[in-house]
C-alpha cells in the first residue's frame, strides 16, 4: 500500500471522516429531508384522492344536473301538452258556446220577426177592418134617406118582436 | 152601521137594479107603437119609463139605456160587430 502511495493512518482517518460525515449526513440531513419528501409525497397523494374525489363529485354533480334538466324538460312538455289539451278543450266549448248563442239569437230574431210579422197583419186588418166599417157607415148616413131609416128601425123592431 | 145608513144604502140598490126611467136614443122620434113595442119585449122595462132622445149618429135602429146596461140594435152596433169579427177572424 505504501508503494502505492496510500498512507494507512491518512487512510484511516479518511475513513472515520467518512463515516462521521456519514452518520452526521444520515442522521442529521438525509433523514429529515427523506421524511419532507416521503410528507409531500403523502400530501401530494391526498391532494390526489381529494382531487379525484372533488372530480367524481363534480362528475356526479353533473350527471344529476343533466338528470335535473331532463326531468325539468320532460315536465316542461308534459304542462306544455297539458296546457295546449285545456287550451283545445277551452277553445271547443267557447266554439260550441259560440255555436248556441248564434242559434239561440237567431232562434230569437226568429221569433221577434215573427211576432213583428204577425202584429204588422194584425194592424193592418184592424186598419183595414176599422176603414171598411167607417166607409159603410159614412155611406149609410150619407145616401140613407130619412125613410129608408125608419123602415129599416121598424124592421129590426118587428124582428125583435119576434124573437 | 146604523139603521138609517143601512135604509140608505138599501134605497140605493133598489134605484140601482130597478129604475125608473129607462132612454131610447133613435135617429127619428119613435112613435107610442114602436115605444111599446120595444117595451113588451124586454121584462126589464116592464113599469119603466121610457124616454126617447133624438141622436143623429145613429144610422137606424136603437140603443136602449137602462140604470148601468146598454141594449144596441142598431146599424151601428152591426157593423161594429162585423168589425170585430174581421178583425178576430184569421
Amino acid at each position: 500500500m505504501e508503494n502505492l502511495g496510500v498512507d494507512y493512518k491518512v487512510f484511516i482517518a479518511q475513513v472515520v471522516n467518512f463515516g462521521i460525515l456519514f452518520f452526521v449526513f444520515s442522521r442529521f440531513i438525509a433523514k429529515p429531508f427523506l421524511q419532507a419528501i416521503r410528507d409531500e409525497k403523502a400530501k401530494d397523494i391526498e391532494k390526489d384522492r381529494y382531487l379525484a374525489e372533488l372530480e367524481a363529485k363534480h362528475t356526479k354533480m353533473l350527471e344529476e344536473e343533466a338528470a335535473f334538466r331532463k326531468k325539468m324538460k320532460q315536465e316542461q312538455e308534459a304542462i306544455l301538452a297539458e296546457t295546449k289539451k285545456a287550451a283545445d278543450k277551452l277553445r271547443a266549448e267557447l266554439m260550441e258556446q259560440a255555436k248556441e248563442d248564434a242559434a239561440d239569437l237567431v232562434l230569437r230574431a226568429k221569433k221577434q220577426i215573427d211576432e213583428d210579422r204577425d202584429a204588422f197583419h194584425r194592424e193592418v186588418k184592424s186598419h183595414i177592418a176599422t176603414m171598411s166599417v167607417f166607409v159603410i157607415e159614412q155611406a149609410l148616413q150619407k145616401y140613407l134617406t130619412a125613410d129608408v131609416q125608419k123602415k129599416l128601425t121598424e124592421h129590426i123592431l118587428t124582428n125583435l118582436r119576434k124573437n | 152601521m146604523n139603521d138609517t145608513s143601512q135604509s140608505k144604502l138599501e134605497n140605493d140598490v133598489v134605484v140601482l137594479h130597478v129604475p125608473d126611467t129607462a132612454t131610447v136614443m133613435s135617429c127619428y122620434k119613435l112613435s107610442e107603437k114602436e115605444l111599446s113595442t120595444i117595451k113588451n119585449s124586454y121584462p126589464q122595462l116592464k113599469g119603466v119609463k121610457l124616454q126617447n132622445v133624438l141622436d143623429q149618429n145613429i144610422i137606424s135602429g136603437v140603443v136602449i139605456k137602462i140604470g148601468t146596461s146598454l141594449i144596441d140594435l142598431t146599424l151601428n152596433g152591426a157593423l161594429h160587430n162585423l168589425r170585430q169579427n174581421l178583425y178576430e177572424s184569421n
